[in-house]
């Protein structure tokens, strides 16, 4: 007769184990068009100075440049035309996004991002259609999107139908 | 004699392109140069005559117009490209010619895969050139009658002024172009896939 021997996890935690468990995440906060919105640091891979870009004839929803650094060629993401908003700032960043199919720029305000670190369950997930948002947060008495930057424009591209900004966009501007 | 048994060191020969490089608005195109015959402005007297002797009879269209967009006929550096393979020609106008460009084809890189759309039936490559990114134009989808239906978000932007080009401009590019090279297939050049980005040396957060 087969047994089962107590292990690891036939053990209930107790508060303090629990307490280990809540697990943070690094936010970096910013703004595109005076809009505060956050996504997942390990999700970025840098943020430069903003440049001059290529115009690219495009028929993919908001990607219609690209950007020269050094050798590298990125595309460019037009996330302020996504949300129907112009950037903001003397001095425009460009915050390196690492999309799951490779990296690429998107044009955010002149304000300097910052990082926060919060509790990965105080994401609450969000189930926009058409959106990049995956969750909201309450950082500073703001309640914040949360941005996938790994399928940053993705969703778009299923929805071809001349929506802009979704979800979010639509309830900001209402 | 190495280690595999060759008597001889192979070097491999770097195959070189041959790109007619032109303007329009901001964007920098490459042609590939055997395909291009002839370079006309379009204020000389006798261009009707010269695109007539090609087979071309109507008003050639902007190359922004073949990507569903409206192009700039105002640049003071105009001309109209003919290309054509064969007995089929084409006749389009660009905003600049800059002239001549000799890559090593292993430097033309695909075109992203953030790029979904039509853009891919235009776009064949993409690669650096002098401060900018020039965009390598498919042949096949040139010398078609396909024209871009939409294009979303290319913006239209004005030429900038040519006074001091950013190339010299050989006067020998005005006149007709024949083939210098022997004739590439495009049709069967692959480009590599894009390196893993996360080994640049960007800043990390």
């Amino acid at each position: 007769m087969p047994t089962t021997l107590p292990g690891l996890r036939s053990k209930k935690a107790g508060p303090a184990q629990a307490k280990a468990k809540v697990k943070s995440v690094m936010l970096l906060v910013f703004s595109v068009g005076g809009r505060r919105m956050a996504a997942r640091a390990s999700d970025v891979s840098g943020i430069w100075p903003w440049s001059d870009v290529v115009p690219v004839p495009s028929g993919t929803p908001h990607i219609n440049a690209v950007l020269k650094r050094g050798e590298d060629i990125l595309p460019v993401f037009d996330l302020a035309g996504r949300l129907s908003v112009q950037v903001k700032g003397a001095a425009l960043l460009c915050l390196i996004a690492k999309r799951k199919d490779g990296l690429m720029a998107v044009c955010i305000d002149g304000d300097i991002p910052t990082l926060q670190s919060i509790s990965e369950d105080s994401i609450r997930p969000v189930a926009w259609k058409d959106s990049d948002v995956i969750g909201t947060c309450r950082i500073e008495a703001e309640e914040l999107p949360v941005y996938s930057l790994a399928h940053l424009g993705l969703n778009a591209m299923r929805s071809l139908d001349g929506e802009t900004g979704g979800s979010y966009a639509k309830s900001s501007r209402s | 004699m190495s280690l595999r048994g060759r008597g001889h060191t192979v070097v491999p020969l770097a195959k070189v392109m041959e790109f007619l490089m032109v303007a329009c608005g901001q964007t920098h195109f490459a042609i590939q140069a055997d395909v291009v015959r002839s370079v006309i402005r379009p204020e000389e007297a006798d261009a009707d005559g010269v695109l007539s002797a090609f087979g071309l009879t109507t008003s050639p269209m902007h190359l922004s117009e073949r990507f569903g967009l409206t192009g700039s006929y105002l640049s003071p550096e105009s001309r109209i490209l003919v290309c054509g393979m064969r007995a089929t020609h084409f006749a389009f106008r660009v905003d600049c010619v800059l002239g001549l460009h000799d890559i090593d084809a292993a430097k033309i890189r695909p075109l992203l895969p953030h790029f979904m759309g039509a853009e891919r039936s235009w776009i064949a490559g993409l690669f650096s050139f002098q401060q900018t990114v020039a965009l390598v134009l498919h042949t096949d989808w040139l010398l078609s009658h396909d024209r871009g239906r939409q294009a979303l978000s290319f913006p239209v932007l004005e030429p900038k002024t040519h006074g001091a080009r950013p190339e010299a401009v050989s006067p020998s590019v005005m006149d007709v172009i024949t083939a210098r090279r022997d004739s590439l297939d495009w049709n069967v050049l692959e480009f590599e896939e894009v390196t893993d980005a996360d080994d640049t040396p960007w800043a990390q957060i």
